[in-house]
């Protein structure tokens, strides 16, 4: 156990009866007071300030633990050298942000070139310094066994309040569903027979799972009788939800075959090629395209004919042509969603969340100048 | 965006109404459930690694099978669960079925577990156990490498693992075997990342087949043992194991549906090479 | 095999370079650098797509596919907020169907805003941002409900989509529809290829933003994306070269000496 855990360990210890009402009455009671200082104390460049200073830690807790060093020998530095050593990274990594940023503002100035000289030499400082810092003897054993650092023990609970918050949108779902088909309902508008469809359906699926989840079987029940609220769950569960998803999911194989025939037509070298690729993969697919080859011999002298069996010939495309094609794609995608996850951490994301930025000319961008009369 | 009506031979050829398309699929689908024609297949690499993978898994440390499908990938995953189950126990093997995804598929994956299980005689708690639901994802996975009683805590009967004898000797990653991830979503990279890169253990998949492209990757650098790829994955499985049952059944209809959408796929295109040429 | 739960020293260091490369960029464009976008046909569209509904007087559907508030349903906002500031100043109405609870109160604040930002707060109506369902295909049919009964012109799909994606297509294809699709993952892609008018494939999807609105910030950030492109085909050209030269070395080859001692 080390020592940063023990406020841990006090903060989510579970609690039981008057202490567990004490503690929900008293984290809704801070929530609700936070959220009406929130918004009566701050103003709207200070609430942004607040999203974008959460914004940033929440983003820096999970990346940190991520990139932070692990060891199974120790979780926090223990030998006074290691502090050190470890200030020394931080002040590399610093140098290196420092130089990247100077460079690039004062680009057009020798002091603007010669500060990208700090970038490889605060890179150098950090990577030297952690080397080092991973030598040195620690004090307090990692007795959890696997690898982690002083932040891994606060994934798990930042984790589940994660979960709790989200949880409490569930009811804004089923609001926003209540209201509209409510609505529908009351003002007998064009369709009401759906929303009430939906009302009975949402009644009678959550009464009667409620009554199953608290309902014991009799154990002097006949085998293969339920009560009644478990053969109701039964019924609207079994028999009549996972039959409708099961129907929803086959209509795809209809909808393929008519968006397939109407949408692959040969109007270039590439679509033909694309399509005679496509005719080999599919008939590799089935049983079927393996009869049409199974005269090619596997062995013997011929046996390298064998590679032309639609189902080996179809693997090898998805394998040595598909599998290329797609790992590119991911590259791409996995670079984006960096660039997109970085500029939201760092609120780089204008436009969507905060008001829009101006343009490098410095006029005003399309959508503020459309706005005016 | 909506269909013009045209009156030339070649120009209807190439506007068939949907609904003509849709009856004669149904048609040739009712066809082969009725009257099968099937053909031989020989198995693909994947769907072998996944049975040689089974086979070497040490008999005394437990198969993992991660069930994290529902009612609507059950057309697929459902005969591949099945057929996994089929080799897991005619190996002599145990498992343990988990679902990281959907509390409805808890049922689904146990129902043939009990199905298969009366043809192998096999018993719930010795030689197999169904985890249940698990919150969590990649936190549950986390979780297993280091304590799987802590992680799992109890069954999906809400049995402790404790008292359930074939988990006495199940504690950490080190005692298990194999991990077979059976889902219709994108769970397998979880395991990658969380199970099979931490602990080494070998893992391999079976996924619907519109997700497979994805995945010859993972093979490629063995990351993946093995993968079954929809049915035909599962019909593999089956014909490996010498059982072939319903995967071989869908296999039957989709040669035919596959052959039924090639040919109108060459009819659109005549009618509209056709239509074309008739145009200049 | 490597570790995956944290990362080792080299992907730290390759984390470092490929974020610096992007922020510089950024820094860089917002000092008045300009960058070039190629143009993507799809999102060149989305206007088009707009005016045909406004031309129609028949509303927008706009679907943020299925995921949570992650990445690519951040980014489906961000070209949901554009749209919409699009969309209001010819008065045409926007519906948005989200299948997660937790994304719903986020897609309703980028809504309202977005009319707030161009003057057309009033035509923001709350009952057009709604929660269709949490489960996949109810979530589909849900949504083509909503296209059938409000009789949309234009669909837009972006956003993480799965299974579902054929059916919410090519039901829109035959209602007549125009329907532009975008996402990041190529599954789905090959089906809304075939039933949309224009998609947006790979990370088109995350250039969405930049090319829309033309802020130094998000072109910078393009620009940078590219710049992580070109070493990671540099580094993947350095590791092929280095599997050559090591294939045919029976003794321990000093590369591979070296790449242990790095622990690559």
């Amino acid at each position: 156990m080390w020592p940063l855990s023990l406020p841990l360990a006090a903060l989510f210890a579970p609690a039981h009866g008057r202490a567990l009402v004490w503690r929900i009455v008293g984290g809704l009671a801070a929530s609700i007071l936070l959220l009406v200082l929130a918004n009566t104390v701050l103003k709207t460049r200070g609430r942004r300030a607040l999203i974008v200073l959460v914004t940033f830690l929440g983003g820096l807790f999970f990346t940190l633990e991520y990139f932070l060093p692990v060891s199974d020998r120790w979780l926090w530095p223990a030998h006074p050298g290691s502090l050190v050593l470890w200030l020394g990274v931080l002040v590399g990594a610093a140098l290196a942000v420092a130089g990247m940023v100077f460079s690039t503002k004062l680009w057009d100035s020798l002091r603007g070139k010669a500060s990208l000289a700090l970038v490889p030499i605060g890179i150098a400082v950090a990577i030297v310094a952690y080397h080092f810092a991973r030598r040195l003897p620690a004090r307090i054993p990692n007795t959890e066994g696997a690898p982690a650092n002083f932040l891994t023990p606060w994934i798990e609970p930042a984790v589940i309040v994660l979960m709790v918050v989200g949880s409490f949108t569930v009811g804004l779902g089923v609001h926003s569903l209540v209201q509209l088909h409510g609505r529908t309902l009351l003002r007998r508008r064009a369709g009401w027979f759906n929303s009430l469809a939906f009302f009975v359906a949402m009644i009678a699926m959550f009464a009667f799972a409620l009554l199953d989840f608290y309902t014991e079987t009799p154990p002097k029940m006949p085998a293969g009788v339920l009560p009644f609220s478990k053969a109701m769950n039964e019924v609207l569960f079994t028999g009549i939800y996972q039959p409708l998803i099961s129907a929803t999911f086959s209509l795809l194989a209809f909808y393929i075959a008519s968006a397939a025939y109407r949408a692959f037509r040969i109007r270039s070298a590439e679509a033909a090629l694309m399509m005679v690729a496509a005719f080999l993969v599919m008939l590799g697919q089935v049983p079927l395209g393996s009869w049409l080859t199974h005269g090619l011999p596997q062995s013997g002298p011929f046996a390298f004919l064998s590679f032309f069996r639609l189902e080996r010939f179809g693997e090898w495309i998805m394998a040595w042509w598909n599998a290329p094609a797609q790992r590119g794609i991911l590259f791409g995608v996995a670079v984006g969603a960096l660039a997109m996850s970085l500029r939201v951490w760092l609120s780089l994301e204008r436009g969507t969340f905060f008001s829009q930025q101006p343009e490098a000319s410095g006029e005003p961008s399309s959508a503020e100048s459309a706005g005016q009369p | 965006m909506s269909e013009t009506p045209s009156t030339g031979f070649w120009q209807r050829l190439e506007q068939i109404p949907r609904a003509y398309i849709y009856l004669l699929l149904a048609v040739v689908v009712i066809w082969q459930l009725v009257f099968p024609i099937r053909f031989e297949m020989s198995p693909s690499p994947s769907s072998k690694g996944v049975y040689d993978a089974i086979r070497a898994a040490p008999a005394d440390k437990l198969i993992i099978l991660s069930a994290d499908w529902d009612a609507s990938t059950e057309a697929e995953t459902g005969p591949q669960t099945t057929a996994i189950m089929r080799a897991i126990l005619s190996g002599k093997k145990k498992f343990a079925i988990l679902n990281l995804v959907s509390p409805a598929g808890v049922k689904l994956a146990d129902a043939r577990a009990v199905a298969v299980a009366k043809e192998y005689n096999a018993t719930r708690g010795l030689d197999w156990c169904n985890w249940g639901y698990k919150v969590g994802t990649s936190n549950v996975i986390i979780g297993l490498t280091k304590n799987i009683p802590g992680t799992v805590k109890s069954d999906s009967a809400g049995t402790p693992v404790g008292k359930i004898p074939m988990m006495a000797q199940v504690h950490d990653a080190r005692d298990i075997g194999l991990v077979i991830e059976i889902s219709g979503s994108a769970m397998t990279e979880y395991w990658i990342q969380f199970f099979q890169g931490v602990s080494g253990t070998p893992l391999a998949n079976a996924i619907t087949a519109v997700m497979a492209p994805g995945y010859y990757s993972y093979l490629d650098s063995k990351q993946l043992q093995g993968m079954l790829v929809g049915a035909k994955g599962a019909a593999e499985l089956e014909n490996l194991e010498g059982r072939p049952d319903r995967a071989m059944r869908i296999m039957d209809v989709q040669s035919w549906a596959h052959l039924l959408i090639l040919l109108l796929v060459v009819v659109g295109n005549l009618g509209y090479l056709l239509s074309r040429r008739g145009n200049r | 095999m490597g570790k995956f739960d944290h990362a080792n020293w080299l992907l730290t260091l390759l984390f470092a370079v490929m974020s610096a490369a992007i922020v510089a960029s950024v820094l860089l464009a917002q000092r008045g650098r300009s960058m070039f976008v190629r143009r993507i046909p799809g999102l060149s569209a989305m206007e088009e797509a707009v005016g045909r509904a406004t031309e129609m007087g028949r509303p927008i559907y706009f679907s943020p596919g299925l995921g949570s508030i992650d990445i690519t349903t951040l980014q489906a906002l961000s070209i949901l907020t554009y749209l919409v500031r699009f969309a209001a100043q010819q008065a045409t109405r926007i519906i948005v169907g989200t299948a997660d609870p937790t994304l719903l109160p986020v897609a309703e604040e980028s809504v309202r805003e977005a009319y707030t930002s161009v003057g057309r707060q009033a035509l923001y109506r709350a009952e057009d941002v709604r929660f269709v369902s949490g489960d996949q295909f109810a979530y589909a049919l849900g949504s083509v409900g909503i296209m059938a009964r409000e009789q949309t012109a234009t669909n837009f799909y972006f956003g993480a989509f799965f299974a579902e994606a054929l059916i919410l297509t090519e039901n829109g294809r035959a209602f007549g529809a125009l329907q532009v699709a975008g996402c990041p993952d190529p599954t789905q892609i090959p089906f809304f290829i075939a039933t949309c008018d224009y998609v947006v494939i790979g990370d088109e999807y995350y250039a969405a933003s930049a090319y829309l609105t033309r802020e130094p910030t998000l072109t910078g950030s393009l620009a940078g994306q590219d710049a992580v492109k070109a070493l990671l085909i540099a580094l993947i050209l350095l590791g092929i070269g280095t599997v050559t030269v090591l294939a045919g070395h029976a003794q321990p080859h000093w590369l591979a000496k070296l790449f242990t001692l790095l622990g690559v």
